[in-house]
């Protein structure tokens, strides 16, 4: 089991359900009195500020509390959006096969091709910074590996006799994806899912970095890695305590996810 | 035949250890292969046959398979106690394999000129001009129409027959005394597979090696095999000349296996003779004798002890108690 | 079951029929380059009740043909019929009724059940899908798992708890569910473990009295088929070669191929080892078949005939067909039949 990553993935979701319980400032509220203060335990430092403040002298520990809200929020959508969007079209594309499944991968191919950073971009300019630009840009993102991955899962399952006996038996094409074939990709799913979790935050922190994200002052995880790196020198810790945190869930969500494979494997989970 | 033994295994025991416990797949084998015959070693899938292999050529699968005990000795050496440098001089020379699967046995990305060369070059470390005559003349022997050509070829042009062919003139190239074929002909179709099993016959006729020939068919034991040791549950049970197996089976799981595979002979159709119940598990073998279970002549102390080797006739042994009443 | 029958209805009737797949190259427009003649004008038909063997090597088209059976693949020429019916147009409920007439048994246990469904959700699949209420189909499972011997509690389990043997027999309760006439068997016991073998074949026997199930047996080892089945059809390449009665045929085998398929049957006793049909040569590519006989590249009576014209398949006997040139009655080949035979046999 692995308890380290799984604490603090517990730990990131509790922050984000109970921020406004846990949060000891107002994430937004600006005291430029107390503007750029050191983690307390460096010279200059307060215990009224345990992490520090940043430039506008917000609390950087209740920003990060309100950004695990951000950027979970984010992770989930998009990887429910453009998850399921790729699973959907993996297992049409790889059980069908014939001319859906080369119009499909052909668009596939198309998605790996295509500037993601710079249609996000656009999508913010037109459609407005926000949630859901946010979430559309990165699922846009997401799908195309999904789907690719699937697809050749749901390529190596058809070969198996089970799938052609189904058929014998006389279920029907939607009956054999949702019966046979979809419960038999779901163990990759979920591993994809923990395994792009961390592609999610990092690129919700690009995307907010860029300015095409959730607008400030709204906390996110990048984009309060953004607003520190002007003064990376003088104070580091605006953007390297966020920096940090990315780090810790994406390394944990990893870390989960390989034991989940491992776990969700039910000939490993015999021995 | 001269009855010197080339190759006497004593006692062999090689463990699984897993988390879930210890599997006993090879667990006290001892057998003796004479110079130029063939031995069958004949059991089911998971008796330990293809594990007593690997373990005298001490390639055993990584991830907690050990030899624990017992003698594999080779012309009179043990070669259990030799170290892994002089282990690659004995493979290859002295004794060599053919697996069961020709897909897996060949680089798929050398061209079986180049594999079989390699083989060659490590024995005889000629030149380039001889290497590359001997690796033709390898394919001949091997009976491989046109083997000039089929020299430069890679192994996915080949089918399936003809690669396990290549397969078995690497194995030979090297003069060895003693071949293990595991399962050399299971995935070949039946025309094929008797091809190939005169070729082996040919091939052990020309260079008086001995063959432990490793199967779970008994039609193929009748066609190969001078004498067959028959395994169960990691034991050798009963060992004879092949006639004297077939004809007077002694070990109760002999008896029932020989009963219960179809005839080519009298009348279509009946019914057959089975064996009710599985194998036991390696990992928890009862303490008497492993058939115990499954058998029909089952007495109390077979299930507590494990019964003693008897001599039936001649070369002819079997483990089981009964035959050590009479 | 006895071949005696055959005043009976055919339960089902292969009628000339083809499978040629067209392979090509090419990303956008793919050229053809050539056809498999996988199977290639064949004909049988099976009775209820009976065992019909299906005997081949690889690429003898014998996989393709229980495919077509069983309307997995469409035929490119000549039709297959049940109780009469054409099978390959049909559509919507006359489908659904055909799916619960022809079920299968393959060769893989470890491939032929979902992983992720219990084992007696796998065998109340077919009713499932009939639309039968729970109650109906929990009690049949569990007599089903009866009929092959297991026990009712299994029906919670997971494949991954069985052994193969089990496994087969899970697969085989399956294929009995909805009470199907005819059931194909496509290698059903030679991924098994010899002592595993015989209970199947028995089980497989004793349903077949119980049901009066029909069996298309595709086997390439001629012993089981000759245990088994009540008449053989031998193929090669894609063609029938010879079809019999089995014991008519074990008694009396015509065609070269299927003298040299016996010989290679490793036969269970040393002593009775005889003159024997060893083949020379590699199976020839189904997709450059030799011409005239498919066989004559490796067969030891070829005559020069043999290369250019394809023997048809002819009766030698009441329901013996061969499709050889030695065998023709009354024709200009030099060699009699009863001459050839006794040359293949080696006599």
């Amino acid at each position: 089991m692995p308890w380290l990553s799984i604490l603090v993935i517990a730990s990131m979701l509790c922050m984000a359900i109970l921020a406004p319980l846990l949060a000891p400032h107002s994430p937004i509220d600006q005291t430029l009195r107390d503007k750029l203060l050191p983690p307390f335990w460096f010279e200059g430092g307060t215990s009224k500020y345990i992490l520090g403040t940043d430039a506008f002298g917000r609390d950087i520990l209740s920003r990060l509390i309100y950004g695990a809200r951000v950027s979970l929020i984010v992770a989930g959508l998009a990887l429910t959006v453009g998850g399921g969007l790729g699973l959907l079209i993996g297992i049409l594309a790889g059980y069908r096969g014939g001319i859906v499944e080369t119009i499909l991968m052909r668009l596939v191919d198309a998605a790996f091709t295509f500037p993601a950073i710079l249609f996000a971009l656009l999508l913010a300019v037109t459609m407005g910074q926000g949630l859901g630009t946010l979430v559309i840009a990165i699922s846009l993102l997401l799908w195309a590996p999904f789907a690719r991955i699937i697809r050749g899962e749901v390529l190596a399952l058809k070969q198996r006799d089970f799938v052609a006996l189904a058929k014998v038996r006389g279920c029907s094409e939607v009956r054999i994806m949702l019966t046979h074939i979809l419960p038999n990709v779901l163990n990759t799913f979920m591993v994809l899912v923990t395994l792009n979790i961390g592609v999610v935050i990092i690129a919700e922190a690009a995307l907010s970095f860029l300015g095409a994200g959730i607008p400030p002052p709204t906390p996110t995880w990048g984009l309060m890695v953004s607003e520190g790196r002007g003064r990376i020198a003088e104070a580091w810790w605006v953007s390297l305590i966020p920096g940090l945190a990315i780090t810790a869930l994406v390394l944990s969500v990893n870390l989960f996810g390989d034991w989940l494979r491992d776990r969700l494997d039910p000939r490993l989970r015999q021995q | 035949m001269s009855n010197e033994n080339v190759l006497e295994v004593r006692d062999l025991v090689t463990y699984f250890f897993l988390r879930r416990g210890v599997v006993k797949a090879v667990d006290g084998v001892s057998f003796d292969l004479k110079r130029g015959e063939v031995l069958g070693l004949v059991g089911e899938s998971g008796c330990g046959k293809s594990l007593t292999a690997l373990s005298i050529m001490r390639l055993l699968p990584k991830g907690g398979a050990r030899t624990l005990r017992g003698a594999v000795r080779l012309g009179g050496e043990n070669i259990l106690t030799r170290s892994p440098r002089q282990m690659r001089e004995i493979r290859g020379r002295r004794i060599s394999m053919i697996l069961q699967d020709p897909q897996t046995s060949l680089n798929p990305v050398f061209s079986v000129g180049e594999q079989l060369r390699e083989a060659i070059f490590r024995r005889t470390r000629g030149s380039k001009a001889e290497v590359m005559r001997e690796a033709v003349e390898a394919l001949r022997r091997v009976e491989i129409a046109a083997p000039d050509q089929r020299i430069g070829q890679f192994p996915h042009q080949m089918s399936g027959g003809m690669k396990q062919r290549v397969v078995g003139a690497i194995a030979v190239c090297g003069q060895p005394e003693v071949l293990i074929a595991d399962e050399p002909t299971t995935a070949l179709d039946v025309t094929i597979q008797l091809q190939y099993l005169k070729l082996l016959k040919r091939l052990q006729a020309e260079t008086g090696m001995a063959i432990l020939f490793i199967t779970h068919d008994f039609g193929v034991v009748a066609r190969m095999c001078d004498r067959v040791a028959v395994m169960y549950a990691g034991r050798i049970v009963e060992c004879g000349p092949v006639v004297q197996i077939f004809e007077h089976p002694s070990h109760p799981y002999t008896q029932a296996l020989i009963a219960s595979v179809p005839r080519m002979s009298g009348t279509v159709g009946g019914r057959l003779a089975t064996i009710d119940g599985q194998p036991p598990s390696l990992l928890d073998l009862p303490a008497g004798c492993r058939f115990a279970a499954r058998c029909a002549h089952v007495q109390a102390r077979c299930r507590d002890t494990y019964p003693p080797t008897v001599t039936v006739a001649g070369e002819h042994t079997a483990d089981c108690w009964r035959l050590g009443a009479q | 079951m006895s071949p005696g029958q055959a005043s009976a209805e055919p339960l089902l009737r292969v009628d000339n029929v083809s499978k040629y797949y067209a392979f090509g190259k090419g990303v956008l427009v793919a050229r053809r380059l050539g056809q498999i003649k996988a199977v290639d004008g064949i004909s049988f038909s099976i009775r209820p009740g009976e065992t019909v063997g299906l005997v081949g090597e690889s690429g003898c088209g014998k996989t393709t043909t229980s495919r077509l059976i069983l309307n997995l693949e469409t035929p490119t020429a000549g039709e297959v019929r049940l109780e009469g019916q054409p099978i390959h147009n049909l559509k919507g409920e006359a489908l659904t009724a055909f799916r619960g007439k022809v079920q299968a048994v393959f060769q893989d246990p470890w491939s032929s059940l979902n992983p992720r469904m219990t084992v007696g959700r796998t065998i109340a699949e077919s009713l499932i899908v009939a639309g039968w209420e729970r109650p109906r189909i929990a009690a049949r499972v569990a007599e089903l798992l009866d009929q092959v011997r297991l026990e009712a509690a299994h029906a919670q389990l997971y494949p991954h708890e069985f052994s193969g043997g089990q496994r087969q027999r899970i697969a085989l309760a399956a294929a009995l569910a909805s009470r199907p006439g005819l059931i194909v068997l496509d290698e059903p016991i030679s991924a098994l473990d010899v002592s595993i073998r015989a209970q199947m074949m028995n089980l497989l026997k004793d349903i077949q009295t119980h049901d009066n199930v029909a069996y298309l047996l595709v086997a390439h080892d001629l012993a089981t088929v000759r245990h088994m089945a009540d008449q053989t059809v031998v193929m090669y390449l894609g063609k029938v070669v010879e079809h019999a009665p089995t014991q008519t045929l074990f008694d009396d085998v015509r065609h070269p191929y299927t003298q040299a398929l016996f010989s290679a049957v490793l036969l269970a006793r040393p002593g009775q080892l005889k003159e024997e049909v060893v083949l020379t040569g590699e199976i020839p590519s189904p997709l450059s078949p030799p011409s005239g006989c498919r066989f004559h590249t490796r067969c030891p009576l070829a005559m020069p005939r043999c290369a250019n014209a394809e023997p048809p398949l002819r009766e030698v006997s009441p329901g013996h067909r061969v499709a050889c040139h030695l065998y023709e009655i009354g024709g200009d080949s030099a060699v009699s039949a009863a001459g050839a035979r006794s040359v293949a046999t080696g006599g």
